[in-house]
């Protein structure tokens, strides 16, 4: 009897170290997919993800719920405060605005002296944020729109004040945006007033740090960082946040979109500008010009 | 007792499941400051230490294999090592059957640095873009912190009861 109960068991840990053989194995193999076809993995989980995240966005409102309470009265305490801040803070931008009223009526007298054609193409919708990624080694957010809207990968997003991201993979109903501070997200930024390249390179902190900045000393603390378009994955000349130094004395960014509530964001609806693919087409170009200028 | 198995089990799944679901809240102020800790290997190890029968490997390799697809993480890698981690401490589960919490805890400690590290290193080694060092340290060090509390919440999923798997996995002792 004994006997056939040892037998028993170790017959169940072997069928056991099989089956857990298995799936490692198993595993290990759509590790090495998701890894040798990173694209097409994506867009399976993507199509999970969209299929998974509106079915439970019921389950997730009521902890959206309980979180804001807690952060609303977290702000209780502070709220003489905070009401004392605001009040300072309106009086300063009461004069801004004044100033930007001043200005805009004398850039658009400006602009139209100069006859500039503003790109029609670049305008935007709005979204909500749907769910935020688990792990906290990716910077990913969800959005509930997505190809049924006419989302295309690569899309800016901003919170209206900032760069927050851009649209890295498109489902049905969802869309997934990377975050500035996900490890893969590199942008070309231009550092003003100095005008000095950089790249914004995230690393999982709140404030992803400026890489390649080739005269270091022209930057300074609190300088405004903007998009180049470089590379045609941005519109040009969206603010991205301030330049802070840390204490090791490294440039990383302030970013100007509010990280801690993120809620609706703005997809900027971008079509690819046309680029100049063949030079000689345009020499041809000029040539023909020439003759008809010639002509005349 | 089987059917209490079931029971456990489905407890686990529908823990998991609500766990999921509160990470991926948009906007998790906690999240936003320090990595968030894996709530749900912990919770798995917890389980094991004090009923190692329940959780077959099968269900572990689901919960994982989904949290990796809805976490944005690197799909299997993570599932992969829970698996082997999980087992290894199932083979050891007699050398802490009667010892004290914090003895637990520490070999806990172990197994989810040994974790955190083999994962680093092999998406280092397939030269995936990743964290540094002190993010994956400071996620480890989180993770054991939390031990004690997903201890706590393991009692909800496999009760008190300690007698159930004395007799089977160490020989009968009382």
């Amino acid at each position: 009897m004994a006997r056939n109960n040892n037998e028993d068991v170790n017959n169940a840990s072997r069928i056991r170290r099989v089956l857990l053989g298995i799936l490692v194995v198993f595993c290990l193999i759509l590790f090495l997919l998701w890894r040798i076809d990173n694209s097409r993995a994506e867009n399976i989980r993507l199509a999970i993800l969209d299929k998974f995240v509106p079915n439970v966005s019921f389950l997730i409102s009521p902890f959206t719920v309980l979180q804001n309470i807690f952060l609303d009265f977290s702000s209780y305490s502070e709220i003489f405060q905070i009401n004392q801040d605001l009040t300072k803070e309106i009086q300063k931008l009461k004069y801004w605005k004044e100033q930007a009223i001043q200005w805009e009526a004398k850039y658009a007298k400006l602009m139209d002296l100069n006859n500039v054609k503003l790109d029609p193409k670049l305008n935007y919708f709005t979204a909500m944020v749907l769910a935020d990624s688990g792990s906290g080694f990716r910077q990913n957010i969800l959005i509930n729109v997505g190809s049924k809207d006419g989302i295309k990968n690569g899309w800016a997003t901003t919170d209206g004040l900032g760069l927050v991201g851009r649209v890295t993979g498109v489902g049905e109903q969802t869309s997934l945006v990377m975050l500035l501070t996900d490890t893969s997200s590199k942008i070309a930024v231009a550092i003003q007033p100095s005008g000095e390249k950089a790249i914004v390179q995230g690393d999982n902190t709140r404030f992803p740090t400026l890489e390649l900045i080739e005269k270091g000393d022209l930057v300074n603390a609190g300088d405004r960082i903007f998009t180049t378009g470089d590379g045609e994955v941005f519109p040009k000349g969206l603010l991205i946040g301030r330049v802070v130094r840390d204490s090791n004395g490294r440039e990383r960014v302030n970013l100007a979109a509010d990280y801690k509530r993120l809620t609706f964001l703005k997809v900027m609806r971008m079509t690819p500008i046309e680029s100049v693919i063949e030079s000689d087409a345009i020499i041809g170009q000029d040539t023909t010009d020439d003759k008809e200028t010639s002509d005349d | 007792m089987t059917s209490s198995f079931w029971i456990q089990r489905l407890t686990y799944l529908i823990f998991s499941f609500l766990l999921v679901v509160w990470l991926i809240v948009p906007q998790n102020p906690f999240k936003q400051t320090i990595p968030t800790p894996d709530f749900l290997f912990c919770l798995t190890l917890a389980i094991i230490f004090r009923r190692p029968n329940v959780l077959p490997i099968a269900l572990i390799g689901l919960v994982f294999l989904s949290t990796d697809i809805l976490f944005n993480r690197p799909i299997g890698l993570w599932t992969a090592i829970v698996l082997i981690i999980t087992e290894f401490a199932r083979t050891q589960f007699w050398r802490y059957n009667d010892a004290n919490f914090i003895t637990t805890w520490l070999f806990v400690s172990f197994l989810i640095i040994l974790s955190t590290f083999s994962h680093m290193i092999i998406l280092n080694i397939f030269v995936i873009s990743q964290s540094d060092f002190w993010h994956y340290l400071i996620w480890a060090l989180l993770t054991i912190l939390i031990y004690p509390i997903m201890f706590c919440l393991s009692f909800l999923i496999v009760g008190f009861d300690r007698k159930n798997y004395y007799g089977k996995f160490v020989g009968n002792r009382e």
